[in-house]
């Protein structure tokens, strides 16, 4: 039964077929082949044998042993939180800020000048983490830093200790994150906006729409479909967090956890120093899991709402 | 309709799985059975060398030796080092050797995987830089116990035989330690010019509130004066300061040197006493408050003048290294809180090995045994040619060839201390023309550790070790530089630690030691 | 007067300075942080430690650029391996995502919905480090080829749900089947039609892909060991590997004469990792910025 409606379909759409091919494969090898190793989350690797695989196979199955540093302390529910309520803060923000930027941009006029404030807008992306926690480092650097001692001195307010106060940094982040990705994340929506009938907004002119009235009703909805499927990608890494973010801006100081710390930060400190291969498995594996869920329940929502707009 | 087409892709989504597992079991079968022949025999190589074999012959078989090393970076004259290297070791055991820097961020995480697949190494560098003690118990590496005492000769005449007692696992040696000093002491290293200034007699500072009498002084003298007394990771050094000794990964110390009680430090009075005095510091305005950040630049800090002395290790020679570090613009002193003790981490702290996946362990030994014990490939290793990249002075150190800087050596890898061997390395001219005798005198008055060869393993608790590694670095940082105070903090830090599960890891140590001491019949 | 010259789909004036002078406070906020990364890569770090960090520092040097610049040919060599990878990894990329994402967006292809989740599954899962190591190196050893440095990006489930997106909502159902009616096969439809309506989507996968390309250096940390194949991001990797450890270690001690630049240092190498990449931007924008300000231009 299988079979023959498969044959059918690639008898009728052999050209689809045929275009798609390449690409799968190479996902089938470099992404599906590895995805066979990931059950070393629950094994205690051993080396006693020549080869990995026979390694793999011959160490002994542990269960969960290997999840059980996620969630056996009182960590657990501070990186949990941090992480979801950073992903959260950030996806609704950063949507807001490129759609915003996206259509003011748009609605610049003069060709050149738009150009001009796209670059630039552009390019607080191109600075690594690295430079970026040096940058943060020259703001609010106790003695050295500009905040301390060019904004507050100047002010006559007391310097405060950045490094050490845990409660400004949730704003710090997402100031950076902000600044650093906004323009880029606009990139989508521009070419989204791009994308659509010039027709329309004629047609909306001749009809005497504001400006406004032409957001809202043509380039909004047109770029509904982008906005969702950028959300509903990124809800299913909910779990995982910007590893260069949290630990090189943070310069991953302890006394900030409480606001700072995430799972992938909590993980690479843990495995510092246990250094095991299958913890971090377990770990990749418990992100994985729960990013897979989401994806599939607002998936099977999304359809329901608008079928052409779900992710699968 | 639509659900059909779901299911079917469900089942092709899981045929393609099955498949491609049925796939990847006959390819990594090709694999293993390639390797097989020269991994199957590393775990008990030294038995299969014919022993016929003199250990002084040169062996018929020509063996290329892969060394792996963490460096700061890769020399413009590597390639050259390892072609006058195989030069020699071409002629002295039929062996060529090719050096691989890696850097110190990816070390571990590469290591891992190549020992993972199977990827030839040879010799590797390991000890702290790596997790020593969890390689072996993973059978990452070699056991070289008869190989070191057969082909080790050379290394044998210098190294002293607490080390590698200390350094023996179970009675099995993994790893070469480095022949430098048995242990470090802990203590201030601060400005000399300003203590002179104050006329204060460093040799009256033996505790850690002693040191708040010269703070003091040093603040009168000069007014901006701060110190920096916390590395940012966890309170280990602080704790060492104050008398304690590690006993292996995670929480649980021994106190002194006298009795085999697992002990949490944060639980002691004498501790909190300390960290209140460190309050004070930190109050009074002598901790740098810019020193928690990781960022910070104390080299820099160091050299205008900004920070005035570090406490942390307090070895032979930590004055003249930390002068050298900035440009030699000033000169150190320091004074000792406590004494070097030599413990069983100190002993493997810098190692060096032979992996599973070395081809030829005998080989690797061989050429490990001229890398530490021969004055050539020691040297030539460490500072490159004589002319091209350094010069001899008159009283046997050396230095850079004129004209030279950062811009243009093209051989300066800075990694004196990873296959040392402080008896026969040439000494730069930045040291003292004593520091040998320096070193043996400071050796001698090192004290072997009362659990000297225990091995803590810490797979039962890997977990909890994790979670309080965690709660440690929250805090730590805090704490050792005075930012919080600390009758306040712990308590509920303590509570977190439990939460963690502390307790069990301390009861797992307790019971590994006692059964240690009561093998080796220690009390 | 000069409001007859406005275009009919323009803004107001009134509009369009509260816009302008949006986009200089936002361009201030983007300008400023980097200005700093360029006036601290030529800052004296002892003047830092002196003053503080500052916009007007006291005094200048070169000791960061001579440090990381001080092996030219590498640097050079490094450049031109990134600008291959960049080069040709983008282009085959963008073909192979398109030539994906173009089925996918086709509502009478029926196993769309299976393609779609076989590609999305793999943003959300992965085998981990070891396993993918171990294919690359012993499977299908290609451990120290430029394609190691391309395969890991080559097909990015990411950027083939954006395109499949774009596709869907561009290419409009008619035009396929009116050009199926005309006689054009499947493939003379996609690479002459599909792939034109696409453009702006084409321009904005190249350039994502092309940054990633470009940014990349843990692909060449786990592959390369030669140093001949070392792509520029890796080198800079290195040499911030190296001034960690100055400044860190206690092991690490400088015997040399001088002291290294360690923060100008870093600042320094986020302005040589740019590079050329920078140009990448206003190059490919004119794919979108054909639609851009429609109402403008179209009056």
């Amino acid at each position: 039964m299988v079979e023959n409606s498969f044959i059918r379909e690639i008898r009728k759409n052999w050209a689809l077929f045929a275009l798609l091919l390449p690409a799968f494969v190479i996902v089938l090898v470099n992404n599906y082949i590895p995805m066979l190793g990931s059950f070393i989350a629950f094994k205690d690797i051993r080396y006693t044998k020549p080869g990995f695989i026979q390694n793999m196979i011959a160490s002994p199955w542990v269960g969960f042993k290997n999840f059980e540093f996620l969630f056996n302390s009182n960590s657990a529910f501070i990186i949990t939180r941090n992480t979801i309520l950073y992903n959260v803060l950030f996806m609704v923000l950063g949507t807001v800020l490129a759609v915003l930027l996206a259509i003011l941009l748009n609605e610049v006029t003069g060709k050149r000048k738009a150009k001009v404030y796209q670059n630039i807008t552009f390019i607080p992306y191109f600075i690594s983490y690295v430079a970026v926690a040096y940058l943060v480092y020259a703001f609010l650097s106790f003695n050295y830093g500009l905040v301390n001692q060019g904004l507050l001195k100047a002010l006559g307010i007391a310097e405060i200790d950045w490094y050490s106060s845990k409660e400004y940094w949730p704003l710090i982040l997402t100031i950076v994150v902000m600044w650093k990705w906004t323009g880029y994340n606009a990139v989508v929506y521009l070419a989204g906006i791009s994308g659509i009938n010039s027709e329309y907004f004629e047609a909306a002119q001749i009809d005497g729409a504001s400006k406004m009235k032409q957001i809202r009703y043509i380039t909004l909805p047109s770029l509904a479909p982008f906005i969702i499927i950028m959300n509903l990608l990124a809800l299913g890494r909910i779990f995982y967090s910007d590893f260069g973010l949290f630990f090189q801006t943070t310069m991953n100081i302890g006394a900030l956890y409480d606001t700072t710390l995430v799972i992938d930060t909590y993980v690479y400190n843990s495995l510092a120093i246990t250094g095991e291969l299958g913890m971090a498995s377990a770990a990749g594996f418990y992100q994985a899991i729960v990013g897979l869920a989401l994806v599939l329940m607002s998936n099977f929502v999304v359809k329901k709402l608008d079928r052409d707009s779900a992710l699968f | 309709m639509k659900t059909r087409i779901f299911k079917k892709s469900l089942f092709l989504f899981t045929a393609f799985t099955l498949s491609l597992s049925l796939l990847l079991a006959g390819c990594s079968n090709n694999n293993d059975s390639k390797n097989a022949g020269s991994q199957a025999s590393s775990p008990k190589a030294s038995e299969s060398a014919p022993s016929s074999e003199s250990a002084n012959a040169v062996p018929e078989k020509e063996v290329h030796l892969d060394w792996y090393y963490v460096g700061n970076k890769e020399e413009v004259d590597n390639q050259l080092i390892s072609d006058e290297i195989s030069k020699y070791t071409k002629e002295k055991i039929n062996a060529t050797v090719q050096m691989h820097v890696l850097d110190w961020g990816s070390f571990n995480q590469k290591v891992e995987m190549m020992i993972a697949s199977g990827e030839k190494i040879d010799v590797l560098s390991t000890g702290s830089v790596l997790n020593f003690p969890q390689m072996i118990a993973k059978g990452s590496l070699v056991d070289i116990t008869d190989l070191y005492d057969k082909y080790g000769k050379d290394i044998q005449k210098y190294m002293p035989e607490s080390l590698i007692q200390g350094a023996k696992f179970d009675g099995k040696l993994y790893g070469v330690p480095f022949i430098n000093i048995l242990g470090s002491a802990y203590g201030p290293v601060v400005r000399k010019d300003l203590v002179e200034k104050t006329g204060f007699d460093m040799s009256t500072i033996h505790t850690w509130s002693d040191m708040t009498k010269l703070w003091e002084a040093l603040k009168n003298v000069e007014p901006n004066f701060t110190i920096k007394t916390s590395d940012n990771v966890s309170g280990t050094v602080n704790f060492l300061a104050m008398g304690y000794q590690v006993l292996g990964d995670g929480p649980g110390f021994l106190k002194g040197n006298d009795n085999l009680e697992v002990v949490n430090p944060y639980e002691d009075p004498e501790v909190l006493e300390n960290l209140k005095t460190t309050r004070e510091w930190y109050k009074a305005g002598y901790i740098n408050k810019d020193s928690a950040v990781p960022g910070f630049n104390h080299t820099a800090a160091l050299g205008e003048n900004k920070l005035h002395g570090i406490v942390g290790q307090a070895k032979v020679g930590i004055e003249s290294e930390v002068s050298v570090g900035i440009g030699s613009k000033y000169e150190f002193t320091k004074a000792i809180l406590r004494k070097p003790i030599l413990d069983t981490y100190s002993s493997y702290f810098v190692s060096t090995s032979i992996p599973r996946t070395a081809e030829d362990p005998d080989r690797s030994m061989m050429f490990i045994n001229l890398l530490m014990g021969d004055e050539y490939v020691q040297n030539l290793t460490n500072y490159g040619i004589e002319g091209r990249n350094y010069v001899k002075l008159p009283d046997g150190r050396i230095d850079f060839p004129s004209g030279a800087d950062q811009a243009n050596l093209t051989y300066n890898p800075n990694l004196t201390w990873e296959w040392q061997n402080s008896y026969i390395q040439l000494l730069n001219k930045s040291y003292p023309v004593d520091f040998v005798d320096q070193l043996k005198q400071y050796n001698d008055s090192s004290e072997p550790s009362i659990a000297l060869g225990f091995h803590f393993n810490a797979e039962p608790v890997k977990n909890e070790i994790a979670a309080c590694a965690n709660v440690e670095k929250e805090y730590a940082l805090g704490l050792f530089m005075g930012a919080i105070d600390p009758e306040k903090t712990i308590p509920g830090m303590m509570k977190k630690f439990k939460a963690a599960g502390i307790d069990k890891i301390i009861a797992e140590k307790q019971k590994q030691l006692d059964a240690w001491a009561a093998a080796n019949g220690k009390k | 007067m000069a409001a007859s010259l406005r275009p009919p789909g323009a803004i107001s004036r009134k509009a369009e300075s509260v816009i302008n002078i949006f986009f200089i406070l936002f361009s201030l906020v983007c300008i400023l942080p980097i200005a700093l990364v360029l006036i601290i890569s030529f800052t004296d770090e002892g003047s830092i430690m002196r003053n503080g960090y500052s916009f007007f520092p006291e005094s200048f040097n070169l000791n960061a650029y001579r440090f990381i610049l001080s092996d030219t040919a590498a640097i050079l060599r490094s450049y031109s391996v990134s600008g291959i990878v960049t080069l040709s990894g983008t282009l085959l990329g963008v073909l192979l995502t398109a030539a994906y994402a173009y089925p996918l967006s086709r509502n009478d292809f029926a196993y769309r919905k299976f393609f779609a989740f076989f590609i999305a599954f793999t943003m959300l899962f992965n085998g981990g480090l070891v396993p993918w190591y171990i294919l690359y190196v012993k499977g299908l050893a290609i451990k120290n080829t430029y394609l190691a440095l391309m395969l890991p990006q080559l097909v990015n489930g990411f950027y083939v749900i954006i395109l499949r997106t774009f596709m869907q909502h561009n290419i409009p159902k008619e035009v396929v089947e009116s050009a199926k009616l005309d006689g054009a096969g499947e493939f003379r439809i996609f690479f002459q039609i599909a792939l034109r309506l696409a453009l702006p989507g084409l321009a904005t996968v190249s350039l994502f892909l092309s940054l990633s390309y470009w940014n990349d250096w843990y692909n060449a940390l786990l592959f390369i060991d030669e140093k001949k194949m070392f792509p520029l991001q890796y080198l800079m990797y290195k040499v911030n590997a190296s001034i960690d450890v100055l400044n860190t270690s206690s092991f690490a001690i400088n015997t040399a004469n001088n002291v290294r630049p360690s923060e100008s240092a870093r600042m320094a190498m986020a302005i040589v990792g740019i590079g050329p990449i920078i140009l990448i931007y206003p190059f490919l924008q004119r794919y979108f910025v054909k639609g851009l300000t429609v109402g403008a231009v179209k009056g």
